[in-house]
């Protein structure tokens, strides 16, 4: 068992043409993910590297079952192909473009929650199951299988985590790349009930930044309703106040959003803190 | 953050019918008089600048006759604004007005809830902040559910309520509407007037326009990139940075950080901190970077003085580490390096990229914490 994503879920990438698009379908299939196709408007019919092109998200589900897609088209287009997806009965809309408008990711959100569909991203490295799949673009071979959760806002801080508890012969249930955009259906408190429910994942990671309130948030629901052990580690606490390091969701304003913040707020609601990434491993001993 | 420039905002409120005052663009002291004789004295002098708080100042300054124009259209062209270290060059001359009142009208998105948060109150001007800390009530907050229709009417009782009548209540109302469709199509992440002024004979005009646009919708918007404000808004490497798809940021320390990915860079900068060093400045080269970025960040990177080493944390995703090592390695052969540099790559294509570097003399670590500790100790001079 696993959240979301496992060996049965059949996904279609949007964008199979692209560079990054094709290049990841290749390694998602290569992990072992059902990549059953892709879209590209005009191309229908056609076929890249063996995966199926389709004109539109509908009839590539029609035709292979689908019910996962991927989103790799540029930012201006990323708006109508997560729309097409979600109007298109898919269950998971993963998109990992980059740069996306806030108002477009706005929109995509309130038309996933009124449709019921679960929407990760955008600018997000996607999720993993060791072992069974993949959507997107962590690197397969960093992750073993096994009973942790791990979720995090950055890309590259997912995958230095998914290391270290590797190195450490430590396993994951599933590891999710929620993404660094301030806006987003996929949030630390969504993956955190996620892996509260399920019965395969014994122990939580969670992986914050400066800016925005959602650790904070993430700590409230903890407080209340979980009882697994939770390790959290923040990054940025020497970050200075008011400059944003390249995230969009890294902006510290007033008090709300700070390292020591979140870090209090975690804490508070039971969670042990990691000073440093390289005691995470030890901390879930 | 795409704050835009006073002028800017003022300009997109024109297009949506907002009532201004009026005002002239300037850039000398001689157009400054121009402008004042045209448009009727009192005026006020304001300089154009990204950073708020330009009253407290002396950047905005209220001229009653022509000699005082001239005189602080001088004395404020002849400053530098704080924020972006750059001469102020633009004046906004503008009409005075006898003011009744100074409202606060200021909106925000909601990230989890998709809402827009209204903020309103009577008492608006310059300590907007000091109120909202010592007199909360005086502030009414008003939510609006994404994509709900919102019209005049909608804030109409919310403004009888706090004690406004007459023409004044129902031209605000229609503003605050008006505001809160702007948010949407002009993809705004702040909108905020700050005075709006009801005049002595009960005009309603907007004083102030402060807006955050998104920088990502700039392809719907293509206007914006040719606003004054993408020029004050980075110093020149923050620019050099940015046109070539990088993110920099000088802390002003001693170690230069390359990393792949934001996220990474700030857990980078807090082992630096850790270890006893201080980072000088960070470039994020983001995911999927190739050889060309790396190169160019390394660039400005080594622009910044106060460098003592350099170092690298690359953890490959997306980003493919045989490409940063030839950046790293065409970086080093044309950039003329004199402080040590330290290199850490782990992920995609880390083997290729590791040879590529030891084939190059350059040795590579493949654990992050030894890498930074390297890097504080040879900035230190230990290497």
């Amino acid at each position: 068992m696993a959240v979301l994503l496992t060996k049965d879920t059949k996904v279609i990438v949007q964008g199979i043409t692209g560079y990054q698009g094709l290049y990841h379908a290749k390694l998602m299939k290569e992990y072992g993910t059902q990549v059953v196709g892709g879209t590209r408007p005009g191309k229908g019919g056609e076929e890249v590297d063996g995966f199926p092109i389709f004109d539109s998200v509908s009839e590539a589900k029609a035709a292979t079952g689908a019910n996962a897609s991927v989103i790799f088209v540029p930012a201006k287009f990323t708006r109508l192909a997560a729309i097409e997806a979600i109007e298109a009965g898919i269950d998971l809309v993963v998109i990992i473009t980059e740069g996306v408008a806030v108002w477009d990711t706005m929109e995509i959100v309130d038309l996933a929650n009124k449709r019921g569909v679960t929407v990760v991203g955008p600018n997000c490295p996607g999720l993993m199951t060791p072992g069974q799949a993949k959507i997107g673009i962590i690197p397969g071979d960093i992750v073993g299988s096994g009973k942790i959760g791990v979720v995090s806002r950055s890309g590259t801080l997912t995958y230095e985590v998914a290391h270290q508890l590797h190195k450490a012969g430590m396993g994951i249930s599933t590891i999710f790349g929620i993404g660094g955009d301030p806006v987003k259906q996929t949030n630390f408190t969504k993956v955190v009930k996620l892996f509260n429910d399920d019965p395969e994942t014994e122990k939580i990671v969670l992986i914050g930044e400066i800016g925005g309130d959602a650790e904070e948030k993430a700590a409230e629901y903890i407080k209340q309703h979980v009882n697994k052990p939770v390790v959290a580690f923040i990054a940025g606490k020497t970050a200075v106040e008011g400059k944003t390091m390249g995230h969009a969701g890294a902006i510290v304003s007033g008090n709300v959003g700070t390292a020591a913040g979140k870090i209090n707020a975690l804490r508070e609601a039971g969670a042990q803190i990691a000073d440093k990434l390289s005691e995470i491993p030890e901390l879930l001993k | 953050m795409g704050l835009i420039l006073e002028m800017e905002g003022k300009e997109l409120f024109r297009k949506y019918r907002i009532p201004l005052s009026n005002f002239r663009m300037v850039t000398s002291a001689e157009e400054a008089k121009q402008a004042a004789n045209e448009l009727g004295l009192p005026v006020a002098v304001k300089a154009q600048v990204l950073s708020g708080g330009r009253g407290k100042r002396g950047l905005i300054k209220i001229a009653r006759n022509e000699d005082e124009v001239i005189q602080h259209s001088i004395d404020i062209l002849s400053k530098t604004d704080e924020k972006s270290n750059k001469p102020v060059t633009h004046l906004l001359i503008e009409q005075g007005a006898d003011i009744d009142q100074e409202i606060f009208i200021s909106m925000i998105y909601d990230a989890h809830t998709l809402e827009t948060i209204i903020l309103f109150s009577l008492e608006g001007g310059v300590n907007i902040e000091e109120l909202a800390v010592e007199k909360p009530e005086a502030i009414e907050k008003v939510r609006i559910p994404f994509g709900a229709e919102v019209y005049g009417f909608t804030f109409m009782e919310m403004l009888s309520r706090r004690g406004m009548s007459g023409k004044a209540k129902i031209t605000t109302a229609n503003i605050m509407a008006t505001m809160v469709k702007m948010m949407r199509t002009e993809d705004l992440s702040l909108c905020e007037i700050n005075p709006l002024v009801i005049t002595t004979p009960g005009d309603v005009i907007a004083l102030d326009a402060r807006i955050i646009v998104d920088d990502n919708a700039v392809f719907k918007h293509p206007e914006r990139e040719e606003y004054l404000s993408q020029e004050l808004r980075y110093t020149d490497s923050e620019k050099e940075a940015t046109d070539a798809g990088l993110s920099y940021v000088n802390l002003g320390g001693e170690i230069g950080m390359l990393s792949v990915g934001a996220g990474l860079g700030m857990a980078t900068a807090d082992l630096i901190a850790e270890f006893g060093g201080s980072p000088l400045n960070f470039l994020d080269v983001g995911g999927g970077a190739g050889e060309e970025k790396v190169l160019k960040a390394l660039e400005i990177m080594t622009k910044d003085s106060g460098l003592k080493s350099i170092l690298i944390n690359a953890f490959g995703g997306i980003t493919r580490l045989d490409q940063v090592a030839e950046g790293i390695i065409s970086a080093s052969n044309k950039l003329n390096l004199e402080v040590p540099l330290v290199i850490r790559l782990m992920g995609t294509n880390q083997q290729e990229g590791i040879e590529l570097l030891e084939k190059a003399g350059l040795p590579a670590f493949t654990e992050m914490e030894p890498a930074i500790q390297k890097a504080v100790e040879a900035a230190k001079g230990g290497m």
